[in-house]
C-alpha cells in the first residue's frame, strides 16, 4: 500500500506568491482498490496524486511505498519506481502530436531500454485489448474523443503497472464517454489493479466502483472524509 | 657569392609595377625576356611579340618575348619579367662592378648565424638575411591575413552564438509541453538530456559537413571570389591561379573547434533547463 | 601575437571551456554548502536539478580536453615552421617556457574529469547520493586545473614570437642539456623496454587479478598509475625509435603525424585510457563499503578494469608490432 504521513507542499517558499497546495496530509491507499480524491479545484487533489505518484517530492512529511521510504530518493531511483509501478492518465490526455498511436504507447517504456520488437508486440497486444489494434499507425490528430481516451489509457498499461493514476480523467468527456470509462477501470480492477482517481464529477465519486472517497479542502483531508460513501 | 640583380619597373602607360629579375641560372639570350602570365595578359604580349620600355636614362629599349612564363606559377610569376643580365645593366644603369644584392651559398646549414655575424662585423652597414627567414616572414604574412578573416569571422560567430541562445532558451510552448509529457510518463532528465545532446549533433554536423563542402567547393572550384581581395592584396597585376584540391584534417578539426564548440556551450544550459522540467508540470 | 587560426580556435574553445567549469564550479559550492537530502524544499530540488548540469558540464570538458590535447600538437607542429630551429612540435613548445606546461596540464586535466566522471557515475548508482560531498569536493580540485591550464595556454600563445630561435628535439635531447628529457631519452632503450614489458605484464597481472578475484584493487590502481610515465617513457625512448626506425629521432609528437599512419593517436589514447580507468578502479576501492553502493560499485569496477585492461593490450599491440615487424634493431 501507499502511505503518507504529515506530507506538506509549498510551493515558491520564501517569496511573495509562496502558496501551501498541501498541508499535514496522511492517508492510506489500498492495493487492489479504487481510492477516489474528491474536491473542488484548488484543494490540493492534484497535488497529492503528483506526490503519491511519485511524479514530485513533498516539501514536510514522509511517503511510504510498500515498506520502502521514497520521500528523498533522487530523481532517477523515483523516475525508475514510476515506471514500473504507476501508470498515468491525464485530463486532457496529454498524447503527443505528431506521432502515431504505436509511438505514443510505446514512449514510457523507451528509457527501459528492451528489445524494440518485444515492446511493440507488447504495445500492440494491449491497443487490441482495447479494440485499437488496426489504428496503431494512425496519427493522434485523427483520432476520435473515444479513441484517444482508450490510447491514453493503454500508454498508461504499457509497463504493466500495479497503479493506475487519473486526474480528472471525465473533466472533458461526455456522459457516455465518462460511463466507458468507468466501464474500463472496472476491468482493470477486476485485473487486481489499485486506481486511484482524483475528480469532482459525480459520476466518478458517486460510483459504486469507488471503494474508498477522501475529501480535500484547501490542502487538507476533510474530517468528515475516509471509508466508503 | 653571386651577384643578385632584380628592381621594379614603373610602367607609366599601364599604371603597373612589373618586377625585373635576372635568374641565376638559364637567364634568356641577350635581347629577349621571358614574361610572366600578367604581363603578357596586359600588354597582350605573347611569344615573339616585343614590349618596349624606357631606360634609366631615358632611351627606349625594346626586347623580344622569348617565352610566357607557365599558368600554374602565377602566383609568384605573374608580374615578372626575367632579363639577361647584361640586358638589365643596360636598362636600370647599374654599373658593372655593383649589383643589388648579394647572395652567398652557404654549404653548412648550421654556420648561417655565424656567418651572418661575421658579415655584420665586416660590413656594419650590411644586413644579411638568411633565406629561412623569408620564408617564415612570408608565412607569418599569409597567416597573419588569414587572421584577419577570422576576426571578421568573429563577429560572425558572436552574431551565430546570440542566435543560437536565443533559439535554444526561447524554447516553444509546444516544446516544453511534449518534454512534460515525456518526464510525467517516465523520461528520466538523462534521458532527456541524451535526447537533446543527439538532436544537437545532429544539427551541428549537418552544418559543419554542409558548411565545409560549400567552403570547400567555394575556394577551389569558385576560386575563392569572396576572399580574393583580402588576401591577394591590391595591384594592377593580379595573378589568375588555380588552387589545387586537398583536404587537411587540421584544418577540418580547426574549423570544428571554432564552430560545434561555442555551439555545443550555448545549448548546454538550455538544454538542461528543459531537462530539468518537472514531472508532475503537466499535472498542473 | 600569432593569429593562426588553430591558435584562435585553441585559444576560443579553451576561454568557453573555462567559463563552463568555473560556473560549474560555482554551483558545486553551492551544492556542498546546502545540499540536504532529507529536505523537500524548493532550493534542496534546485540543487538536485543542478547536478545533471555540472556532469554535463564535466563530460564536455573531457571531450573537448582530449580533442583539444591533439589541436594544440597539430597547432605546434605547424608553428614550428615559424621558429628558427624549430622542426617540429617540440621546438615550438619550447619556444616559451609556458608550451610544456600547457601540455602538461591539459594531460592532468583530462585524467581528473575522468577520474571525477567516474567517481561521478558510481555516486548516481546510489539511492541516497552517498559521495555527493566528496565528489563536489573534488571539483573544486579540477576547476582550478582547468583554469589555470586555459591562463597558461593564453600566456603561451600570447609570448610566442616568431624570431625567437629555439631548439629542436634535437638538441633538446643532446647528452649536452641536462634535463629529464634528457634523462629519458638516453635512458638505455633495450634495458627500458623490458621495464616497460615488465609494468606492462605486472598491471595487466594486476588488473587480472582484480577481474577474476575480486582483489588488489589498490595494487591495480597503483601500478596503472606508475605504469602512465612509464608508458609515455617508454615511447620517447624506444618505442619511438622503432617506428622512426632511426636511432635517434625521439620526438614524442611526430608519431601522430601522417607519414606513421597516425599511429600516435590509438598510441596515446590507449595510454591514457588505461591510466584513467586503472586508477578509477582504486579511487572506488575506498567506497565499497557505503551502504548504498554494496552491488554497483563491485560492478563498475569490474567494467573499468576491463577497458584498462583492454586498453593496455592494444598499447602493447601498437608499441610491439613495430618492435618485431621491421627489420630495424637496435643491436
Amino acid at each position: 500500500m501507499i502511505r503518507t504521513h504529515g506530507v506538506g507542499k509549498v510551493f515558491n517558499a520564501g517569496r511573495p506568491n509562496e502558496f501551501t497546495a498541501l498541508s499535514e496530509v496522511s492517508i492510506t491507499l489500498n492495493l487492489h482498490q479504487v481510492t477516489i480524491l474528491k474536491g473542488p479545484s484548488g484543494s490540493g487533489k492534484t497535488t497529492l496524486l503528483g506526490i503519491v505518484g511519485c511524479m514530485a517530492r513533498p516539501t514536510t512529511g514522509r511517503i511510504f511505498l510498500g515498506e520502502r521510504e521514497i520521500t528523498s530518493l533522487p530523481e532517477r531511483f523515483l523516475t525508475g519506481i514510476r515506471r514500473e509501478t504507476f501508470g498515468f492518465i491525464f485530463q486532457q490526455f496529454n498524447l503527443i502530436k505528431g506521432l502515431t498511436v504505436l509511438e505514443n504507447v510505446m514512449l514510457p517504456a523507451y528509457p527501459i531500454g528492451e528489445k524494440h520488437a518485444i515492446l511493440k508486440k507488447r504495445a500492440l497486444d494491449t491497443l487490441s485489448l482495447f479494440n485499437l489494434a488496426r489504428k496503431a499507425e494512425a496519427r493522434i490528430e485523427w483520432l476520435s474523443g473515444g479513441e484517444a481516451q482508450r490510447t491514453a489509457i493503454a500508454r498508461a498499461l504499457i509497463n504493466n503497472p500495479s497503479v493506475i493514476i487519473a486526474d480528472e480523467p471525465t473533466a472533458h468527456l461526455d456522459t457516455k464517454l465518462s460511463h466507458e470509462f468507468m466501464a474500463i477501470m472496472r476491468r482493470l480492477k477486476g485485473d487486481g489493479k489499485t486506481i486511484v482517481l482524483a475528480s469532482h464529477d459525480p459520476i466518478v465519486y458517486d460510483s459504486d466502483l469507488a471503494d474508498m472517497v477522501i475529501e480535500m479542502r484547501d490542502g487538507r483531508v476533510a474530517p468528515s472524509a475516509e471509508g466508503k460513501p | 657569392m653571386l651577384s643578385s640583380l632584380w628592381g621594379y619597373y614603373y610602367d607609366g602607360n599601364f599604371l603597373a609595377n612589373y618586377t625585373l629579375v635576372v635568374p641565376e641560372e638559364s637567364s634568356p639570350p641577350d635581347g629577349s625576356i621571358i614574361i610572366g602570365g600578367g604581363i603578357s595578359k596586359l600588354r597582350q604580349a605573347y611569344r615573339g611579340d616585343t614590349i618596349g620600355f624606357t631606360a634609366y636614362d631615358g632611351k627606349p629599349l625594346s626586347f623580344k618575348v622569348k617565352e610566357v612564363l607557365s599558368d600554374e606559377s602565377q602566383l609568384v610569376s605573374a608580374d615578372l619579367i626575367l632579363f639577361s643580365e647584361s640586358d638589365y645593366r643596360t636598362l636600370s644603369g647599374m654599373p658593372a662592378n655593383q649589383a643589388t644584392d648579394l647572395a652567398l651559398k652557404v654549404y653548412n646549414r648550421k654556420e648561417f648565424a655565424t656567418i651572418a655575424e661575421k658579415i655584420t662585423k665586416l660590413l656594419p652597414d650590411t644586413r644579411p638575411i638568411i633565406r629561412n627567414e623569408i620564408l617564415r616572414t612570408y608565412d607569418a604574412v599569409f597567416s597573419w591575413r588569414s587572421g584577419i578573416v577570422i576576426v571578421i569571422l568573429g563577429v560572425a560567430a558572436l552574431a551565430f552564438v546570440i542566435f543560437a541562445w536565443d533559439k535554444a532558451t526561447g524554447l516553444s510552448a509546444e516544446e516544453r509541453r511534449v518534454i512534460g509529457i515525456l518526464k510525467a510518463v517516465g523520461w528520466e532528465s538523462s534521458d532527456i538530456l541524451l535526447m537533446k545532446f543527439w538532436e544537437g549533433l545532429v544539427i551541428s554536423l549537418t552544418a559543419f559537413l554542409s558548411g565545409t563542402v560549400l567552403g570547400y567547393l567555394h575556394v577551389f572550384f569558385g576560386s575563392s571570389i569572396l576572399f580574393v581581395p583580402v588576401l591577394k592584396g591590391w595591384s594592377t597585376l593580379y595573378p589568375e591561379f588555380r588552387l589545387i584540391p586537398f583536404v587537411n584534417f587540421g584544418h577540418l578539426a580547426t574549423i570544428f573547434f571554432l564552430t560545434v564548440v561555442p555551439y555545443t556551450v550555448t545549448t548546454i544550459i538550455p538544454s538542461w533547463r528543459v531537462a530539468t522540467i518537472e514531472p508532475d508540470s503537466v499535472l498542473r | 601575437m600569432i593569429l593562426y587560426p588553430n591558435v584562435l580556435a585553441l585559444l576560443t574553445s579553451s576561454l568557453l571551456i573555462a567559463l563552463m567549469a568555473l560556473y560549474a564550479g560555482c554551483h558545486g559550492t553551492e551544492i556542498l554548502c546546502y545540499w540536504d537530502l532529507a529536505s523537500g524544499s524548493d532550493r534542496q530540488l534546485r540543487l538536485e536539478r543542478t547536478t545533471y548540469l555540472v556532469s554535463t558540464i564535466i563530460s564536455y570538458v573531457l571531450g573537448f580536453q582530449l580533442i583539444s590535447l591533439f589541436l594544440l600538437l597539430f597547432t605546434a607542429d605547424g608553428l614550428s615552421t615559424l621558429f628558427v630551429g624549430a622542426m617540429c612540435a617540440v621546438g615550438s613548445l619550447t619556444a616559451n617556457k609556458f608550451g610544456y606546461p600547457t601540455l602538461l596540464l591539459k594531460i592532468v586535466t583530462f585524467i581528473l574529469a575522468g577520474l571525477w566522471l567516474i567517481i561521478n557515475h558510481a555516486d548516481n548508482q546510489g539511492y541516497d547520493y552517498p559521495l555527493i560531498r566528496i565528489k563536489y569536493a573534488l571539483l573544486l580540485v579540477l576547476v582550478p586545473f582547468i583554469l589555470a591550464e586555459d591562463v597558461i595556454q593564453c600566456c603561451y600563445f600570447l609570448g610566442l614570437k616568431p624570431d625567437i630561435i629555439t631548439s629542436c628535439c634535437g638538441s633538446l635531447f643532446s647528452p649536452t642539456t641536462r634535463a629529464l628529457a634528457t634523462e629519458i631519452v638516453t635512458a638505455p632503450p633495450l634495458p627500458m623496454l623490458a621495464l616497460f614489458s615488465g609494468g606492462a605484464l605486472a598491471t595487466f597481472g594486476a588488473g587480472l587479478r582484480f577481474v577474476v578475484r575480486r582483489r588488489g584493487g589498490y595494487l591495480f590502481a597503483l601500478l596503472s598509475g606508475l605504469q602512465f610515465p612509464l608508458a609515455v617513457a617508454a615511447v620517447i625512448s624506444v618505442i619511438s625509435l622503432y617506428i622512426y626506425q632511426m636511432p635517434s629521432h625521439h620526438c614524442p609528437f611526430c608519431i601522430l603525424q601522417k607519414e606513421y599512419y597516425f599511429i600516435g593517436y590509438p598510441l596515446y589514447i590507449a595510454i591514457l585510457t588505461a591510466a584513467v580507468c586503472g586508477l578509477g578502479v582504486g579511487l572506488l576501492q575506498r567506497f565499497r563499503r557505503v551502504p548504498s553502493l554494496l552491488e554497483s560499485i563491485p560492478e563498475f569496477q569490474k567494467k573499468l578494469a576491463v577497458t584498462a585492461l583492454w586498453s593496455q593490450a592494444i598499447l602493447a599491440l601498437l608499441a610491439f608490432i613495430p618492435i618485431f615487424s621491421t627489420s630495424f634493431t637496435l643491436r
